[in-house]
């Protein structure tokens, strides 16, 4: 690997010494300094261009020949900006770092406004199954609580279902929960919800932004079946100091960003903490729950080639019950030092260093340590019980993009990840530890590997763009080695300037997996790794689209066809012990599922109104020799009819108005049907057996929500005014309809006989929330960070010592 | 602040579970054996939560019915005793240790047949040799019996039950031995586990009221003894709200239920 490495860097210069000429360079926002991800580049007149790496580097290299007689203008557009056009010399390569001007004055002009060109990317990448939430949008749009939340607007997306009502459960193609590889800043986060799924833990303040593969996996990426999200936090501004805010109803958070050393280096810190346990506690209830986290990420210019960034996140969910809480008037006489809970906790930590090598290739290295716990204790007189499960990653991952010339783009790289995996440490104090005794658990390591390049060649003047990608992946355990080769290819043909039609097919392995039998986290849910018996998990996905740009509107629409097929899936066993089970294996099943459907997206990104209309049609189904009885069955989250309707509409300066309407077919359900009456095994009594339906058998009724939100700004009196505000007026589920997420049996009105009826979580649900925003002189910044401490970090002992 | 409204739940037509016949069998002491015919009922019947209801159990005892058992080319009748329970007693049928058996029934109500084979296999005994020791709680107190069972070659599948209680009745076709119990525990075992042909194993019987106790060794099938492992698991509070629901299996072609025969050997024991 180093020697192919080395030869590949030793030919390079030859490239460079060709008569094309080569402009590369960095994207930014002029005010913030971030670098701008995914930006058109293009020559003007010419299909020449290039889109901006993850990074914010771009290069193009133009044939000389190209350029004869007509004048060299770079085009660059990127939502929300002003597209520039700057005139170059014509005969030398540069390096050429662009800076663009945000169109936004405030919060929502980024969002109406936009100039040509910006949508077509969509219509001209290889790219498809993939999805960009813009940021800025996300404020804006109706949320449970008024709480934000990123990842239940990707639920909006086109073939991407959620798990139950207001969780963050995410079934992507007919795929299952463990099926998706969620990355912030290359760390994978094993645990996308708090509260149990009713929040993820993205802090939208924070994250800059998210890119969902839905197929037509990149051969950067690897390791699970359905999806990879990729999500990148902010990275700081690098010339003023800004925070921002939000009081919510169920919690709160405050975001500080601003420069370490002006134009050289910055920071962001980002911190949210729920206030349910308080609010609880001035009504005299006892609800002993809250969750935080925090977000961290500081970069530093090292030289115009060089940058180093590092990024952290943090957040736990605490669940903690004492009988010795509760206010001794309360208490009942006979104490018995009853105690429960469990904390549940994330941490990533990424260490990257971007390096420009010349003016054709750049390079990223990661180092990423990643720990997700799982506590669960309880009490109960002198017994004590303490179950630990945790998965730690230790990981390096290198990517290097080489722009080779005008029509062809390189990728390659390589990852090593170690997991390790320990399930299930007991620790018991007390007569309980009698029966159940202490035990250090099964650990287990793997060894997961990547090798992978791509490249990515258009021909005919761009009218066949063809993107081929190869990953070799691999894994260790416990002294076997899995290893496969894994093609990704995706073929774009263009029909005309704006509508073009992809094709994709991709192969996915997984070495990991999550066995749940529900869409919300329980105890049970515990990763476990691949063993010499437990196979890795793999998938193959067709695709077929459509995609469209109705330019004078600025409408996107696209229409995708799918198929996967997966292999080596993972149940548990009828009737498994999933609690406390070193002998996992034996409870498991090995099957395999198919899915197919198709996706219809149109979607405005700018103008007065913006928003998307998403249409799935879907069907996924199941096989397993040892259940159901070993007939075909419909996978949990099989929902034919899935229909997303987000609009934004600009009322005034002052004035958002959006709404979000939701049709879904109902999930499957196991549903009881049926009893009968058996002696019992020792004849001593009678069984009451229950009959279920055939597994996932019986569909839900159809729901369908509307949830609007107004946002109201405050108008600035002028334009140094640092601080600006904006209420949020919303409503969930406006017209109260029942989201059913189990069936009941309850009493008929008449009160002989039973019916089925199907509850719903959510009714209507009036929320306010209130945003802020503000900029100050340097010298103030130590009065911020002072208030953050005081808000986040004195309750929890590892913030008190992250922040001392 | 927090306001809301609960959305009405929202009412579903699900296909009601279509009736099916229900049968179990027993043999108790004289090598007699009891078949109990019943049917399925929806989970949206009237009586769901008062299964003891005279008018609940009439209606899914079989009482219009026939019953009858084949072995080595001959069918019988079976007697019926009263609504939904019917016997071999008084028939010609013998009980011949590995031999299959077969029943037939019908019930003429839901206009439905039924029909399971099964083998009955030997009686395998327990030793003599039982120890006891009571662990005294704060409340109750908990009999652990250690029992050895004299295993014999191949693969076997074991239920071990324990009873405590008034046993005068005992051997009564009108009372079993079950009816007169009042703690029961009950045990399955496989003999994979072990490499020897004296397999020893602990019962624990919770809150025992007497000291006499009867516990009986039945040797019985793969399938009846994975029935009962799934029926163990499944059971379990956790397992309902962490799992998946189970539909039990049945060897019963047409219905639900188990057609198992087993003699088992029991032994009294006194607790020191």
């Amino acid at each position: 690997m180093r020697n192919l490495l080395a030869l590949i860097l030793l030919l390079l210069p030859f490239y460079c010494l060709s008569q094309d000429i080569t402009i590369s360079g960095t994207l930014s926002d002029a005010k913030t300094g971030e670098a701008l991800l995914f930006a058109n580049i293009y020559i003007d007149g010419t299909n020449i261009g290039a889109t901006s790496n993850e990074y914010g580097f771009y290069s193009i290299t133009i044939p000389k020949d190209q350029i004869e007689g007509r004048e060299l203008v770079l085009v660059v557009s990127y939502t929300g900006y002003q597209t520039k056009k700057v005139t170059l010399e014509k005969n030398t390569s540069i390096r050429y770092d662009i800076k663009m001007e945000s169109e936004a004055i405030n919060f929502e002009e980024a969002i109406i406004t936009g100039t040509k060109g910006k949508e077509k990317k969509e219509v001209t990448s290889t790219q498809m199954s993939a999805i960009r939430i813009p940021m800025k949008n996300i404020t804006t749009i109706p949320a449970l609580g008024g709480e934000t939340d990123v990842i239940k607007v990707i639920q909006l997306m086109p073939g991407v279902q959620g798990g139950g009502e207001g969780s963050t459960g995410m079934f992507v193609r007919g795929g299952d929960a463990d099926q998706n590889l969620v990355l912030l800043d290359e760390a994978t986060v094993y645990n996308i919800g708090h509260l149990f799924g009713f929040f993820s833990v993205f802090n939208s303040d924070a994250i800059k932004d998210i890119t969902l593969y839905k197929g037509a996996f990149p051969s950067k990426y690897g390791g699970r079946l359905s999806s990879i999200l990729d999500v990148k936090m902010k990275e700081g501004n690098l010339n003023e100091f800004h925070g921002k805010g939000g009081i919510g109803l169920l919690s709160s958070r405050l975001t500080l960003e601003g420069p370490l050393v002006k134009d050289k280096g910055s920071f962001t810190i980002a911190g949210r903490r729920t206030y349910i346990d308080k609010v609880f506690k001035t009504v005299g209830q006892n609800v002993p729950y809250y969750f935080y986290d925090l977000n961290l990420k500081a970069n530093y210019k090292v030289s115009d080639n060089d940058r180093l960034y590092f990024s952290t996140y943090f957040g736990n969910d605490v669940l903690k019950f004492d009988e010795n809480d509760i206010p001794e008037e309360e208490r009942d006489s006979s104490t018995t030092g009853f105690g429960f809970g469990f904390t549940l906790g994330n941490i990533t930590n990424t260490l990257r260093w971007n390096h420009i090598f010349n003016d054709k290739l750049f390079a990223n290295t990661s180092l990423i340590h990643t720990k997700f716990d799982y506590d669960i204790f309880g009490k109960f007189l002198n017994n004590n019980i303490l179950i630990k499960s945790n998965v730690r990653d230790l990981g390096v991952i290198s990517n290097f993009d080489y722009y080779r010339s005008a029509t062809t783009k390189i990728i390659f790289g390589a990852s090593a990840t170690e997991h390790i995996f320990r399930p299930n440490i007991v620790s018991t104090a007390g007569e309980i530890s009698d029966f159940l005794k202490s035990s250090e658990g099964k650990k287990q390591n793997v060894l997961e590997y990547g090798l992978y390049g791509g490249v990515e060649k258009s021909f005919k003047d761009d009218l066949y763009k063809i993107n081929f990608g190869l990953r070799f992946s691999g894994a260790a355990v416990e002294e076997k080695f899995y290893f496969s080769p894994e093609p990704r290819l995706a073929i774009r043909r263009r029909l005309n300037e704006f509508s073009s039609i992809k094709a994709s097919y991709s192969f996915m392995k997984q070495y990991m997996h999550r066995v749940s039998s529900s869409s919300i986290s329980l105890p049970t849910d515990l990763w476990y790794p691949i063993t010499k018996n437990v196979k890795p998990q793999y998938a193959n996905q067709m695709a077929l689209g459509y995609f469209h740009l109705f330019d004078r509107k600025k409408v996107n629409f696209s229409a995708e066809l799918y198929y996967k097929w997966m292999n080596n899936l993972i149940e548990y066993r009828e009737g498994a012990n999933l609690i406390l089970n070193d002998n996992f294996e034996d409870e498991l099943l090995s099957g395999s599922g198919d899915s197919w459907g198709a996706e219809f997206l149109v979607k405005k990104d700018v103008g007065n109104l913006s928003g998307w209309i998403g249409y799935t049609l879907s069907w996924a189904t199941r096989d397993f020799d040892e259940l159901n009885g070993g007939k075909t069955f419909w996978a949990k989250y099989d929902r034919r009819h899935v229909i997303s309707v987000v609009g934004i509409y600009k009322l005034s300066k002052q004035w958002t108005f959006s709404a979000v309407w939701t049709y879904s077919s109902g999930a499957r359900f196991t549903a009881q049907l049926g009893q009968y009456a058996v002696p019992n095994a020792s004849f001593s009594g009678v069984d009451l057996v229950p009959v279920y339906s055939e597994r996932n058998e019986i569909s839900m009724s159809p729901s369908h929500r509307l949830d609007i939100n107004f946002v109201h700004l405050s108008r600035r009196k002028n334009k140094e005014r640092r601080f600006q505000g904006e209420w949020h007026f919303g409503a969930y589920n406006v017209y109260n309809r029942a989201t059913p997420y189990r069936i009941e049996i309850k009493p008929l009105e008449s009160g002989v006989g039973f019916k089925y009826t199907q509850p719903g979580l959510f009714g209507f649900l009036p929320s306010l929330a209130y945003n802020f925003k503000f900029s100050n002189r340097y010298e103030k910044v130590n009065n911020y960070l002072l208030i953050f401490y005081i808000l986040f970090g004195t309750n929890d002992y590892w913030l008190q010592t992250q922040i001392h | 602040m927090i306001i809301g409204c609960k959305p009405k739940s929202i009412d579903i037509e699900l296909e009601q579970l279509e009736q099916k016949p229900v049968v179990w069998s027993q043999i108790i002491p004289g090598d007699i054996v009891l078949f109990y015919f019943s049917r399925s009922f929806s989970s949206l019947n009237e009586h769901q939560n008062n299964t003891g209801n005279q008018e609940f159990l009439n209606q899914i005892l079989v009482e219009d019915g026939s019953m009858s058992i084949s072995h080595d080319g001959n069918t019988e009748n079976l007697i019926q005793l009263s609504s939904g329970i019917w016997t071999t007693n008084g028939l010609s049928t013998p009980l011949i240790t590995d031999d299959f058996y077969t029943i037939h029934g019908r019930d003429n109500l839901l206009d439905k047949s039924i029909s399971s084979t099964t083998q009955l296999l030997p009686t395998v005994t327990m030793s003599d040799q039982f120890s006891t020791e009571v662990i005294e709680g704060d409340s109750s107190a908990i009999l652990k019996i250690e029992y050895h069972i004299n295993d014999v070659p191949g693969d076997n599948w074991y239920l071990i039950n324990a009873y405590s209680g008034n046993f005068n009745n005992f051997g009564n076709i009108e009372d079993t031995t079950a009816n007169s119990a009042t703690e029961v525990a009950s045990q399955i075992i496989t003999d994979q586990a072990y490499d020897t042909f004296d397999i020893s194993s602990d019962l624990f019987l919770v809150d025992f009221q007497s000291d006499t106790l009867i516990i009986t060794l039945s040797n019985i099938t793969e399938e009846y003894y994975n029935y009962l492992a799934l029926r163990e698991r499944g059971g379990s509070i956790i397992n309902q709200l962490t799992s998946e629901p189970i539909n039990y299996p049945s060897n019963v072609e047409g219905g639900y239920g188990y057609f198992n025969l087993v003699i088992p050997d029991f032994k009294v024991v006194v607790v020191e």
